[in-house]
């Protein structure tokens, strides 16, 4: 999880995402950080995150990113 | 036969043979700079006749033939009543797979046309992954001065045969280096060799690649080519032309993995040229 | 739905950029939003620069500067043509219609039927499906299909969503008789009930034009924009693109009996580079055939994003080659098409600048 949130960090360094459970509501991510998101995570673990997967549901919180990382053979640490 | 003095003549006439042509054939696809560049320099000369619209561009010393024909018989005919036939040397390309040249390659040869020379066209695509790092450049290799442009197109014209390879001319070559589209090998102070391309969207085409010589010991086409592939990031597909006669070089674009991919130009010349 | 038409082709293309270009970095100005976001936006999205129209001009001048391009090059008859089909969402009027008004200013023959479509980022497939039509009547011999939008007009600066990514742009493509036995194949799906998707609320007669509609607000997302101004739900779209596209593609290439590998390009509409490759990758197409670099040289510009891919990827080779090539818009409406055509050897295929008419 700490790989995950210091990623979150590079896109919003100003948020500490370990303290919420829903990043969009919370104002901590918008569509287009998710996209930087997406595109950040692809990079770092070597995957391609589909596009239908690019939705807000999967990036709430570390866990629902961390589910989603495990789809693609990803144990985020 | 007249010269052409505007785009839109060339256009027109262009037009007339095409219109209603059921079989239209043609080598005639320049790009609208190159157009507009032979005709501001007075290059370019049109002769319409018997239905075929044909174009000439004067050379160095010989012309290339274009033609514009509603279909292969009417090119056929016009071709016996052109005059210039006899008289000057001329060069003409024709440009496509094999199988669909087939009935224009008799044609000409019938025509008492010869096989100049041959050229394949040769591809390198590139997927992101496959992308070339860029590494450290090479200091030999920089992009040309436009100062070096009279050197430039002198060792362009040593090394390749310019009516089988169309060597440009100065003012192309100029616009080139102003472009930013050479890049020169120095060595000992002088022009060793260079790389001239046109990078257009996603396509780049390698128009010359060439090292001096005596100074091929010194890796510098490989540092000109390494350069060239690596700062076109942008570029998803190479692509160049290299002669048949020249089996050296499509070893070496092979070792940069281009690859064959099935465009032929056949270069015929009239009887006026030795084969 | 599927279409499938018989003896037309393309024969001629022509693309109209504004000369005004604008970079990312002048765009960022007008951002409430820190240059770090800006610049990680700009690396994903692939935004760098795009082309906008100096205020006040419109699409019938984008237009006519293409149209006497190719008039007085000799590539276009004035009265070779039966029917100009105007595809756009900014027209110069609501009334008269803009293809009239490009009929007057270039004072084109009465026999010609002029049609304005009010289509988008779909609007190439679907001003080619009317074309085609078009074709089917005898007194038809060619078409010439316009496509263009200023719509930077429509668009708030102050929206970094939209602004960075907007282009202005115009398309001619000639369509004219082809070959009978060659057969081009079509498919198109809309979907209504997502209309608000992408939208421009204020400026018809359901929300007319106030001083209220021109106020702007910012809806929640940090960036101000009016009513008067273009707005897109972008998850919305992007996940719609990524959901409806690649089937629509592969039930056409079924349709055609045409394998995926032997499509030589994929040219589809440039919304951005992040979602061209995603849906690349769901498609299982390789990124060489699929060009994705609109965007960051000239912005989006709707319906004519698909001609700007294939005039600058692979202009000069088509004027001596043939492609097989799949075209896909999709966008406003919602709309998602494609067309599977054989195009080249073209005539032309160009791009030039407006004003003035110089080669890109």
């Amino acid at each position: 999880m700490n790989a995950l949130a210091d990623i979150l960090k590079s896109i919003r360094p100003e948020f500490d995402f370990t303290t919420s459970n829903d990043f969009l509501a919370d104002g901590m991510l918008d569509s287009f950080d998710m996209i930087a998101l997406v595109a950040a995570l692809d990079k770092t673990y070597g995957i391609s995150i589909e596009g239908v997967e690019v939705v807000p549901d999967h990036f709430r919180n570390l866990s629902t990113i961390a589910a989603l990382l495990k789809k693609y053979g990803v144990a985020a640490a | 036969m007249q010269p052409a003095l505007s785009i839109r003549e060339v256009g027109e006439a262009v037009s007339r043979a095409r219109t209603g042509a059921a079989e239209y054939c043609t080598n005639f696809f320049p790009s609208p700079q190159k157009l507009q560049g032979w005709i501001s320099h007075g290059e370019l000369f049109c002769d319409e006749r018997a239905g075929v619209a044909f174009f000439l561009r004067k050379d160095r010393g010989f012309w290339h033939l274009y033609f514009c024909a509603a279909d292969p018989a009417t090119l056929q005919r016009a071709l016996t009543t052109l005059p210039i036939l006899g008289t000057d040397p001329i060069v003409l390309d024709l440009v496509g797979k094999e199988a669909e040249l087939a009935r224009l390659i008799a044609l000409f040869e019938a025509a008492g046309w010869h096989i100049y020379n041959r050229l394949f066209r040769m591809a390198r695509t590139v997927t992101a992954a496959a992308a070339a790092a860029p590494g450290t450049p090479d200091s030999r290799v920089v992009v040309a001065d436009r100062a070096e442009v009279p050197a430039i197109l002198d060792l362009l014209l040593r090394s390749f045969d310019c009516r089988a390879e169309q060597i440009p001319m100065l003012y192309e070559v100029e616009a080139a280096a102003a472009a930013g589209q050479i890049w020169v090998a120095r060595y000992a102070g002088g022009l060793a060799g260079l790389l001239f391309f046109e990078t257009q969207g996603f396509s780049s085409l390698l128009r010359y690649w060439l090292v001096a010589p005596e100074l091929r010991t010194q890796r510098l086409g490989s540092a000109l080519m390494r350069r060239y592939l690596a700062e076109q990031p942008a570029v998803r597909r190479f692509l160049l032309w290299v002669a048949a006669s020249n089996p050296e070089a499509i070893v070496k674009y092979e070792h940069f993995d281009f690859a064959r991919e099935g465009l032929v130009d056949y270069v015929f010349a009239n009887d006026r040229i030795r084969p | 739905m599927n279409f499938s038409f018989h003896g037309g082709r393309v024969s001629g293309l022509l693309c109209v950029l504004p000369a005004r270009e604008q970079s990312f970095l002048e765009d960022m100005k007008h951002f409430d939003f820190p240059e770090s976001r800006s610049r990680k936006l700009m690396e994903v999205m692939g935004y760098d620069k795009h082309r906008l129209v100096e205020s006040g001009a419109c699409v019938s001048d984008l237009a006519v500067c293409g149209l006497q391009y190719l008039f007085d090059r000799g590539l276009l008859g004035r009265d070779d043509f039966d029917a100009l089909i105007l595809v756009t969402q900014s027209p110069d009027h609501f009334m008269p219609p803009t293809s009239n008004i490009i009929q007057g200013r270039l004072n084109l023959k009465q026999d010609l039927l002029c049609l304005d479509l009010n289509q988008g980022c779909a609007g190439f497939v679907i001003g080619l499906i009317e074309a085609f039509l078009l074709l089917q009547q005898e007194s038809v011999r060619k078409v010439v299909l316009i496509n263009a939008d200023v719509l930077s007009r429509k668009t708030s600066p102050q929206d970094r969503n939209s602004y960075p990514l907007v282009g202005d742009a115009a398309a001619i493509t000639v369509v004219e008789r082809g070959q009978a036995d060659v057969e081009i194949h079509a498919s198109v799906k809309m979907d209504g009930t997502r209309n608000e998707t992408l939208m421009i609320p204020a400026g018809g007669f359901r929300m007319p034009c106030t001083p209220e509609t021109a106020a702007l607000e910012d809806v929640g997302d940090h960036n101000l924009r009016a009513k008067d101004h273009l707005r897109m739900d972008g998850s919305a779209v992007f996940n719609f693109v990524q959901v409806e596209v690649p089937p629509l593609i592969e039930s056409l290439l079924a349709e055609a009996g045409v394998a995926k590998d032997s499509v030589d390009y994929f040219l589809c509409h440039q919304p951005n580079r992040f979602m061209l490759q995603k849906l690349a990758d769901k498609m299982k197409v390789p990124h060489a055939k699929i060009p994705m670099n609109v965007v960051e040289h000239f912005g989006n510009s709707s319906g004519v994003t698909i001609p700007v891919v294939t005039a600058f990827n692979l202009g000069a080779r088509l004027t001596q080659e043939q492609f097989q090539v799949c075209f896909a818009g999709f966008g406003v409406g919602l709309t998602w098409s494609a067309m599977l055509m054989n195009l080249g050897p073209l005539p032309f295929c160009q791009m030039i600048q407006y004003p003035g008419g110089e080669q890109l």
